[in-house]
């Protein structure tokens, strides 16, 4: 049940890439499409109800009316709820971007350790190390809250910062590893022979080859500081408080105003993708090429 | 053997200029050894000695442990027993970024993100070598292997055979004590090897640091070493230029390991032939006269060696051989001939190399020419030569 796709081959072939199909390829490919168009509405369905119901003017919100596109886009709900989210969209700025750029910064230099510069007992420390994960935030609570106020770290930002640089270190830790086992062991050998040690080679020989890692790493670290809620409003005093208690304080109330809400919760989200979006294109390969014979 | 230097593509002699040399230096290993964890024994003992400027070039079959042994004296590999010296300093325990010794490794291993310029000048930056004198030494050597086109090229934007000439530039810059090269040829297509295996050898002789060179291949052994030393599971079998190795090789191992195609090793027996001996050999005699050694062997099995450019058409040689012609390849040049004993063989093969014209037809018997001073003789059980 196969053909040779011809040049200018015959019905439903777009494309003369060569390759045999079957001749039910392209009913196959509709399908296919079609249900996942189908999963995808499905799933932005709540994006949906965000958008239009942040972009509707006040009076026009309504839970009945919630699937209607918006008569007139207004962006009044932003103006409305800008003042009440402005410090703590700083403080998260201020809490996020540390948070994630050191303990990138430390998983990387705990991965290559780990994966290139091993030493007696390295995967029973790097066992130790992940299960750190696995402990949830509550169950440490208690004793972090202690250790935060007996240390006077307690009520601002860079308490908040360390404890996600901690929390961080983990995952960062499992990202770099991983991502450094897969670098040439001869890469690391030609450095020392060069006369490199362990700091230099880290920094000129691995470091450079690393900006996937950093991406990955960075974008889910900055992810979670910005999005966790726990441990911001426990370890902070109100001023210091992240966006994400600001935003609880609006959409947590008796009556919900969901136009409100709904804004808060679209600006809050705002950075989140803009990391993702500005880190993204170092998803890309090819950092290694030619560096083996290749 | 020849020491052909192949001309490389831009690199006059009159350009180059005068590449640094060092004041003598030496690698010099003691008693060698390497056990693995799990106590897999890689090297026995090893005792070898490469002296300044010398090229060695240490060959054998793959895992008989020879890029161990550079990796112990690169300090990439912890030495168990024995000692290691770079000239009279005793490196043994010293870091490899301590060894003042460069490597070329078989994948090249270039700092991808760095340019050719960097990556050249990454072992001077890290013994503190200032820009302006980095400069001028990359640059230099640069120009010797042809590189100053691609200096400010990424690793991604070159080809192979561009690649591995900046790792050997990359290893030259930092006229290091020692060259170690670990079969820095085996990834070039065959017509690049030839001409890098000349490459190799002229700069190697212009800056004159001792360099131990690994390969399994023995045609780059014979060709660019000054001594080669025969490894065999860790255990040094034979040390000598080109030509000892191949003219007394030791033992059965090293007589078929040198050599293309390798020599024949057929099982005889010595008998005693009028004053002097001789050996059987699948119904044939071979008279050896008074060759000394065999006395107390007559009546025992030994093992017969006869390299295949030994054996000639008939008429040549001073003794013959019956055998039957199963198949012949010609190579242009000569005739490589793949021959069974006639009768009696045991299925004993002998590869032959004759001449072009060589009057033989597969699947008839033939007559064959041996050289009986050319014929080798080993004990049948440990293979060391006889004589």
């Amino acid at each position: 049940m196969t053909a040779v796709a011809e040049p200018g081959g015959d019905r439903g072939r777009g494309r003369d890439d060569g390759r045999i199909r079957s001749r039910w390829a392209p009913y196959v490919t509709t399908v296919r499409y079609l249900v996942l168009f189908a999963l995808a509405c499905f799933f932005l369905m709540p994006v949906y109800a965000l958008l239009v119901t942040a972009l509707k003017s006040p009076s026009e919100v309504s839970v009945v009316r919630m699937w209607q596109w918006p008569h007139t886009l207004s962006l009044d709900n932003f103006h409305l709820v800008w003042p009440k989210l402005r410090d703590g969209f700083t403080n998260s700025v201020l809490m996020a971007l540390p948070a994630s750029i050191l303990s990138s910064v430390l998983g990387a230099a705990n991965g290559f350790v780990l994966a290139k510069w091993r030493f007696p007992g390295a995967d029973f420390v790097f066992a130790l190390i992940l299960f750190g994960m696995f402990i949830p935030y509550q169950a440490v609570l208690i004793p972090m809250f202690q250790t935060m106020s007996a240390t006077g770290l307690r009520g601002g930002i860079p308490g908040l910062v360390l404890v996600h640089v901690i929390y961080g270190l983990p995952i960062t830790t499992l990202i770099f590893r991983s991502y450094f086992a897969g670098i040439s062991e001869e890469l690391i050998e030609a450095a020392k022979v060069d006369g490199a040690g362990m700091l230099r080679t880290f920094a000129f020989v691995a470091l450079p080859v690393a900006p996937p890692a950093f991406a990955v790493a960075m974008i889910w670290q900055f992810t979670s500081a910005w999005n966790d809620f726990l441990f911001g409003v426990l370890l902070t005093t109100k001023e210091r408080w992240p966006i994400t208690v600001a935003l609880n304080n609006i959409a947590g109330s008796q009556a919900v105003p969901f136009n409100e809400a709904m804004a808060s919760a679209l600006l809050a989200c705002l950075p989140t993708l803009l990391v993702y979006i500005l880190l993204g294109r170092f998803f890309m390969r090819g950092l290694m090429a030619g560096a083996l014979k290749g | 053997m020849t020491e052909t230097t192949a001309p490389a593509p831009g690199a006059s002699a009159a350009a180059a200029p005068a590449l640094p040399r060092r004041p003598a230096a030496g690698i010099r290993l003691e008693k060698v050894g390497k056990r693995f964890r799990g106590g897999v024994d890689a090297v026995h003992a090893l005792d070898l000695a490469v002296t300044p400027g010398e090229f060695v070039v240490l060959v054998g079959p793959s895992g008989c442990g020879k890029s161990t042994v550079l990796r112990m004296i690169a300090g990439l590999e912890e030495v168990t027993s024995g000692r290691v010296f770079l000239g009279d300093d005793d490196v043994t325990n010293e870091l490899p970024q301590r060894r003042d010794i460069a490597m070329v490794f078989q994948s090249y291993a270039l700092y991808p993100r760095m340019t050719v310029r960097k990556n050249m000048a990454f072992g001077l930056r890290m013994r503190g070598v200032r820009r302006p004198e980095r400069d001028q030494r990359v640059t230099a050597v640069a120009r010797t292997l042809g590189l100053e086109p691609l200096l400010e090229r990424r690793p991604a934007a070159l080809s192979g055979g561009q690649r591995q000439r900046v790792a050997m530039g990359r290893a030259i810059v930092r006229e290091p004590a020692a060259f170690l090269m670990d079969e820095p040829l085996s990834n070039l297509d065959a017509k690049l090897r030839v001409e890098m295996r000349g490459e190799i050898i002229r700069v190697q002789r212009r800056i004159a640091a001792p360099t131990l060179y690994v390969t399994h291949d023995q045609t780059e052994a014979m060709t660019m070493g000054d001594r080669v030393a025969i490894l065999r599971d860790g255990v040094l079998q034979q040390l000598g230029t080109p030509d000892e190795v191949y003219d007394r090789p030791v033992n059965a191992f090293v007589a078929g390991f040198i050599g293309s195609p390798s020599m024949n090793l057929v099982p005889g027996t010595v008998e005693r032939d009028g004053d002097g001996v001789a050996v059987a050999v699948a119904g044939s005699m071979l008279a050896l006269g008074d060759r000394p050694g065999l006395g107390d062997r007559v009546g025992g099995p030994v093992t017969v060696g006869i390299r295949p450019e030994d054996i000639h058409a008939e008429g040549r040689g001073d003794a013959a051989l019956d055998v039957d012609v199963v198949r012949l390849e010609s190579l242009g040049s000569e005739l490589v001939a793949y021959l069974t004993f006639a009768g009696n063989g045991g299925g004993a093969q002998l590869t032959a190399r004759l001449d072009r014209k060589a009057q033989l037809e597969e699947g008839r018997p033939a007559r064959v020419g041996v050289d009986l001073e050319r014929i080798y003789l080993f004990d049948a059980e440990s293979g060391a030569a006889i004589g």
